[in-house]
Order: structure tokens, then C-alpha cells, then sequence
């Protein structure tokens, strides 16, 4: 008898405009837009994977970008994993995950992957190997992605999701 | 000192002591203290679940392990032990749906060709409203088509019910974002109290949330529900946490909680308007009436189509009957168990086609002039024969094939008798060739020879070389292994190539002059006999005889005695009846050389003339 679905809740955490959507659409639809987007409030879009002989269906919370306001809180409530989103062009965005994970205790129990984005800009490429280095320390798992390319965008996914079965 | 205290002590305490000693055996003894406990156990467990919830609690952790190794170790038998459980769910389950399933049903014969529903029909032809629709808007108050029960922190869905395929199609994206937006309006718009949304509209839709401490309930109505409802709903909820509230905490058992879904299941109610004022009184009746107004028309149109099934049947069999060669139909007339077909069949016909249940057949058999089954008869006579028979329109057959004079005659015979021939014409009809005679056609036999074949005996006469016959008696023995060949009356003859060999080499030797020994004379008869035989098979050959003489005496006579020699055995050949036109003469006398004696060259020789080289005609 073939293991039952199990469904888990994700969410996407990242500044305005580093590509968290584009990345969900990736990852799901499997198309880019150049065009940018803001997302108000939320998006939800599911995905199911299968992973090691057990289906996960993966239930996508892509929260819109914030700038000052922590309106992120009440969607992370019952989250079973963050994707924690980067932009190797913007030095800011990587500064701001890291404070939020300094600020939020509750959340470092949570299983997270860091996807820094945007790598198919290298010539606009600003973050250096010791931000790497510390993103490293604190998320656990950082990967290079491009939503445009498609590079390590299913990866970064499945990623996440491996580490949400090991947490079972 | 000891024993006087003990003595004291037994004095005072004799009672207390005995009983500690009871009380310790009873305590220390495991036999008697599980006894003791086993007496009180059902009280002690009781009052405990009664008043301390944390007793309940702790003892949910060991009896779901004890369980889940039950249902390891035993499956088959809680199985056994959860079909009587399991089972009536499942009934009730199904006989939910059917009990739908009847009332969409009723609602339909109910209306049936009621004034009613033909004005809603008029109503549906002329708005373009769907006639369903609108006699859900004037039958049906409201209807609980989707229950979802929703994680309420997740926004996962832990179980769902409704009409798969109507309407949200990915439910749980459906859960996540209506989970999402309830977050949302709280933190943006509530008060500090913690309310929540509670309704929302979806066209024809409404939406109502029933929150709970865990989970709460997001139902889709199609309708106008009331108030109490909402009371029902809640309730619902309050004993889905109730009952289930290890089950909703654990989010790696959602989509799998089948007792749930039953209880969701039970929330799909559908609620149906009172009959209309006007109705109330003649409702009923005119509706038994129409109902059974309905059956009544159904029955005539039922009886009206068996009828005609019936006559398309018999019309269809009719037809058939009357196609079929062999068969006369006399009457066919329905009987008690179906049709039955009275008719003269020949033992030919065949009635296959028509032979399904319910059509009997009472037959006469008679014999059918129809030129099929003439035509099939006459195949089955034929049988066996190298022969064939077609039969034209006028009667008369034509055979073709090879048979014997016996087997042709006895099939003619046959055939005049059969009813439906007139005439038989057997022109075409050829003799069989006997083995012996397609031997023949293949390997004629040899010119000069006459071969005579009785009882399986050959007898061969004539005169033949030895090549042509030995090769054709070959054949005859590999064609016939077993046959008696007669060969007494076959003279076979050298071969023309051994005759002019032996004619060759033929020497007459004349000792003196043309003096003919004896053994020469012997060598003449043989040479004629062999150039008899030789002009036998080719009367074109001719021979040269040279005389030739050694070198004693003159050039001169030397020609004369040479020329004389051969004329000497032409003449004696001539004697022997060889045609003296077929000889030529020549002469070889010794030119020059040692003038002795030499018997070896006073002879004659002789040569076969072949045709191509020769002289002569």
C-alpha cells in the first residue's frame, strides 16, 4: 500500500522584488515573466513532489515583500518550512532575512533553505563569500538560483522538502 | 529487655499487629496484592477519569501505542473485530447518497407535467435559466454543498466533503487562501476581541466560517439558510474537537481521518421550501393524482411499445422465413411462450438464422425443386469423384472432370433420378490416363521396339542399341519397381561407335598373292556381318578397303598385287550381301624400303566413312 499524501505549509520570506513569486511560478508553472508584479497580502499555489517513495504536498504561502511592517507573521503561524529568498544584487535583502531570523526566535525551529537570486545577473552581482559564508551559518542550505534560467529553483524546493519529511 | 517490650506490645497492640502482618503479606505478596488491586481496579479507574483530566491524558499515549502494536501483531483480527463497527458507517454512508440521490428523484416525478413545472419550463425557455436551476430557487430553501475543515493556524485542510469536481478543485489551495484572507481581515480589520470572518458571498454562494479552537469549518450554501444553521453547524464542530482532538493535532494524519468525513458528510443537508399556501389543502391529492396519471401513462405507452416491438418482430421473421431456399412458411402465430412458425422444410434448409429463443417451429418435410439445394445435391453426389456438376436453369447438368466409363455411367444413372434434372451432358468428360501411359507421353520408347503392357507385365520386340534401351529400361524400373519385364524377343545391338571401332580395326592378312587363310576368312564373315549391322542403324556409312603388299618384287606389281587384294575382299564381302556401292577400294603398296620379306604387310584394312567425310551419297 503506497504511503499516504502528506500536505505541508511553506512560506516564502523575502524583501520587496527579489523574485519570490517569479521563483513560485518557476518552481509550479515552470514559466518566467519579466514583468514585475507586487503581491498584495498572499498567494497560495500547491504542488505535490514525490520524494523518496512519499508523496509531500507542498501548500505554497508566497508572502508579499515588506519593507518595514511585519505583516508576514500571522501567515508564517503553523508553517511547516520557509524558503528564505535573497538577492545577490541587493546587499539589503540578505540583511533583512538576517534580522528577521535575529528578531524571531520561534521560527528557528522551523526548517529553512536560503535560494539567493538573481544569478543570472553576474555582471550586477554583489554579495561576497563571507555573506555567503554567514547566510550559510545561519539558514543551514544556501543555493545560487535563477527564476529567469530556471537554475536551482526545483532544487532549492525539493531541498526544503527533504529537510520537512526529515523533521516529521 | 527485648521480650519484656515485645511481651508489653503484644499485650497492648495483639489486634494492630495481626492486622499489619495481613496488610503487609497483602502488599508484599504479588499474588495477593493484585487481587486486592484487581478488586478496586473498575472503581479506581472510573473516579480517576472523572475527576483528574490529566489521568485521561496520560493514559491516551499508551493505549494509542498498545493499539498501533495490536494492529501490527493482530491485524486480521481487528479487522474482524472493526467490520461490524466500520461496516454500518459505510451503510450509512451509502444510504446517505441513495436517500439524496431519491430526493432529487421524487422532486423530479413530483413536478412531473405538473401546471407547475410546465410554467417554470416556460419561465426557463423564455429567461434562459436552466430549468434545474429554477426549480432548486422554488423547491429548495438552501442546500450545504462543500464542508471544509480547515487547520487553523496551517490553513491545511484536514478533511473535506461535498460535490467532488463542482467546485474548488484545489482545496487546499482553496483552505491555504481562505485561511490567509481570515488572517488578513483579522489583523487589519478586527477589533482587539479576536473576532473573525464569519460570511462572505460567492455569487450564488455563501460562504459561512463556524470557528473552532483548533480548526474551524468553512461550509458552501447554495440558498438562504437561517440562522440556525450556524447553531448546527457550531455544534458539529464543537463535537468534531470533542471527539477528535488528538487527531486534528497531528497534521501527518489530515485527508485520512474517514470518521471525520462522515461527520462532515452529515453536514450536507439539504432543506426543502413548505408547499405553498395556495397547495396546502389539494396538494397532496393533486399530486397523488398526477403521479398517478404518470404511471398510468407510462403503462399505456410501455404496452404500446411492447405491441409494436412485437409486430416489428414478426414482420422481421416473415421476411426472413420467406428468403430461405428449402422452406415454406405456412403460418406463424404468437403462442404462450413466444412465436410459433409452422412450414415444409427440406432436409437442406437451413433455418439457423432464425433460430433464437423465443420462435418454435413445427416442420413437414418435403423435398425442394429450388436450384441451390438442386445445385447442393447434386455437389454431394459428386463427392468423392474427379468430377463436376452445374446445373443449368433448364435443367440439365453438365459434368466435367475425368472419370471412368463405370463411375460415369453409374453418376448418370444417378442424376436422371434426381428430381430437378432433365439432362445430363457428360461431353466434357475425359477418360483418366492410367500411370503407363503418362509414363509413356514422358519416355517414348525406343524406335524399332515394340512394347506391350498385360497384367502388369512388359513385353519388349525388336532390335535396338544397347545405350537407348539400357537408359529407358532404367526409367521403367525406377516408375514401376515392382513390374515383370519380358526381354526375350529384345535383340539390342553394339553401338555405332563400337561397330566402327571393331570395323576398323579389322585386318585380312593374304600370306601370298590373295590367298585367304582360314582365320581370314572368319575375320571377312565378321567384318560383313558388323558393316550390315552398322549400315543397319546408318545406311549412309561406307567403307574403304586399302590393299598393301611389302616391298619384295617391282613398284609396278607391287600396285597391281595390292589393288587385287582389296578387289579380292570387296568381292568376298559382296558375297556376304553387303552393298557393294557402300565399298570403296584403295591401295597402300610399299613405296620403298629393305626388299624382304614381310608377311605383316600383305593384308588389307579397312576404315569406316562417316557421312560428313565421306565420298559416297
Amino acid at each position: 500500500m503506497s504511503a499516504p499524501v502528506l500536505t505541508r505549509k511553506i512560506c516564502l520570506l523575502g524583501r520587496l522584488a527579489v523574485g519570490k513569486t517569479s521563483l513560485v511560478r518557476r518552481f509550479v508553472e515552470n514559466v518566467f515573466d519579466e514583468r514585475y508584479q507586487t503581491t498584495v497580502g498572499v498567494s497560495i499555489h500547491t504542488k505535490t513532489l514525490n520524494i523518496n517513495a512519499q508523496t509531500i504536498k507542498l501548500i505554497i504561502w508566497d508572502i508579499a515583500g515588506f519593507e518595514q511592517v511585519a505583516h508576514y507573521q500571522q501567515y508564517l503561524r503553523g508553517s511547516h518550512g520557509v524558503l528564505w529568498v535573497a538577492d545577490g544584487t541587493e546587499p539589503a535583502s540578505w540583511q533583512k532575512l538576517l534580522a528577521i531570523h535575529q528578531n524571531h526566535q520561534s521560527i528557528h525551529a522551523v526548517p529553512g533553505v536560503c535560494l539567493i537570486n538573481k544569478h543570472d545577473l553576474l555582471d550586477q552581482w554583489r554579495i561576497r563569500n563571507e555573506d555567503i559564508a554567514h547566510l550559510q551559518k545561519v539558514f543551514g542550505f544556501v543555493l545560487f538560483s535563477s527564476a529567469k534560467t530556471g537554475e536551482n529553483v526545483e532544487q532549492g524546493f525539493t531541498e526544503l522538502a527533504k529537510r520537512l519529511l526529515k523533521d516529521q | 529487655m527485648n521480650s519484656e517490650s515485645d511481651k508489653i506490645k503484644q499485650l497492648l497492640l495483639a489486634d494492630e499487629l495481626a492486622l499489619l502482618q495481613q496488610l503487609r503479606e497483602k502488599v508484599l505478596e504479588s499474588e495477593h496484592f493484585s487481587e486486592a488491586v484487581a478488586d478496586v481496579l473498575a472503581t479506581a479507574t472510573q473516579r480517576a477519569w472523572k475527576k483528574d483530566p490529566a489521568y485521561q491524558a496520560s493514559l491516551a499515549k499508551p493505549i494509542g501505542e498498545g493499539l498501533k502494536t495490536a494492529l501490527k501483531r493482530e491485524q486480521r483480527s481487528i479487522i474482524d473485530a472493526f467490520v461490524p463497527v466500520i461496516g454500518p458507517m459505510i451503510r450509512a454512508s451509502v444510504s446517505a447518497s441513495i436517500k439524496k440521490l431519491m430526493a432529487d428523484l421524487n422532486r423530479i416525478l413530483e413536478l412531473g407535467l405538473s401546471p407547475k413545472a410546465i410554467k417554470w419550463r416556460w419561465q426557463s425557455w423564455k429567461t434562459g435559466v436552466p430549468f434545474a436551476e429554477l426549480v432548486f430557487l422554488n423547491t429548495v430553501e438552501y442546500q450545504v454543498q462543500h464542508a471544509f475543515l480547515i487547520d487553523k493556524d496551517s490553513g491545511l485542510l484536514i478533511e473535506y466533503a461535498g460535490h467532488e469536481g463542482e467546485l474548488a478543485r484545489d482545496k487546499d489551495a482553496f483552505s491555504a487562501m481562505l485561511t490567509a484572507i481570515n488572517d488578513f481581515v483579522a489583523d487589519t480589520l478586527a477589533d482587539d476581541t479576536g473576532s473573525r470572518l464569519r460570511s462572505a458571498e460567492l455569487g450564488e454562494y455563501q460562504l459561512w466560517i463556524i470557528d473552532g479552537p483548533r480548526a474551524y469549518l468553512a461550509v458552501l450554501i447554495k440558498g438562504n439558510p437561517s440562522e440556525r444553521l450556524r447553531e448546527s453547524l457550531q455544534d458539529a464542530l464543537d463535537k468534531i474537537h470533542f471527539l477528535y482532538a488528538e487527531e486534528l493535532a497531528n497534521s501527518d494524519q489530515y485527508g485520512q481521518l474517514p470518521p471525520v468525513r462522515l461527520e462532515l458528510e452529515d453536514l450536507l443537508i439539504t432543506k426543502n421550501r413548505q408547499a405553498d399556501d395556495d397547495d396546502n389543502h389539494t396538494g397532496l391529492s393533486r399530486q397523488k393524482g398526477w403521479i398517478a396519471a404518470l404511471v398510468l401513462m407510462a403503462l399505456v405507452a410501455w404496452g404500446g411499445w411492447r405491441y409494436l416491438q412485437h409486430k416489428k418482430q414478426l414482420h422481421n421473421l416473415t421476411a426472413q422465413l420467406k428468403h430461405i431456399p428449402g422452406f415454406v412458411l405456412q403460418d406463424i402465430r404468437s403462442s404462450d411462450d413466444g412465436l410459433l412458425v409452422t412450414g415444409l422444410k427440406d432436409p437442406l434448409a437451413d433455418l439457423s438464422v432464425v433460430r433464437h429463443d423465443g420462435v418454435k417451429f413445427r416442420l413437414r418435410p418435403y423435398l425442394s425443386l429450388d436450384a441451390s439445394l438442386v445445385q447442393k445435391r447434386l455437389q454431394r453426389l459428386s463427392e468423392g469423384t474427379a468430377l463436376q456438376a452445374r446445373l443449368a436453369e433448364n435443367g440439365q447438368v453438365t459434368l466435367s472432370g475425368t472419370a471412368s466409363e463405370n463411375t460415369l455411367a453409374s453418376l448418370r444413372r444417378q442424376l436422371l433420378a434426381m428430381p430437378g434434372v432433365n439432362a445430363v451432358d457428360s461431353t466434357q468428360v475425359t477418360a483418366p490416363v492410367s500411370p503407363w501411359q503418362r509414363f509413356l507421353s514422358r519416355n517414348p520408347v525406343p524406335e524399332n521396339i515394340q512394347a506391350t503392357m498385360t497384367n502388369q507385365q512388359l513385353t519388349l520386340q525388336g532390335e535396338t542399341s544397347g545405350t537407348q534401351i539400357k537408359s529407358w529400361l532404367a526409367a521403367v524400373t525406377q516408375a514401376f519397381p515392382d513390374m515383370a519385364i519380358d526381354t526375350r524377343h529384345l535383340r539390342v545391338l553394339p553401338d555405332k561407335d563400337a561397330l566402327i571401332a571393331a570395323i576398323n580395326a579389322s585386318v585380312i592378312t593374304m600370306p601370298r598373292g590373295t590367298q585367304i587363310t582360314a582365320e581370314g576368312k572368319q575375320s571377312i564373315t565378321s567384318l560383313a556381318d558388323k558393316l550390315k549391322l552398322l549400315q543397319q542403324q546408318d545406311p549412309r556409312m561406307a567403307i574403304t578397303l586399302t590393299g598393301s603388299t611389302d616391298c619384295t618384287g617391282s613398284p609396278e606389281a607391287n600396285q597391281k598385287l595390292a589393288q587385287r587384294r582389296a578387289e579380292h575382299v570387296k568381292q568376298a564381302l559382296v558375297q556376304h550381301g553387303v552393298d557393294k556401292q557402300r565399298i570403296q577400294t584403295d591401295t597402300k603398296p610399299c613405296a620403298s624400303g629393305p626388299a624382304r620379306l614381310d608377311p605383316a604387310l600383305r593384308r588389307v584394312t579397312t576404315k569406316v566413312i562417316q557421312p560428313a567425310e565421306g565420298h559416297l551419297p
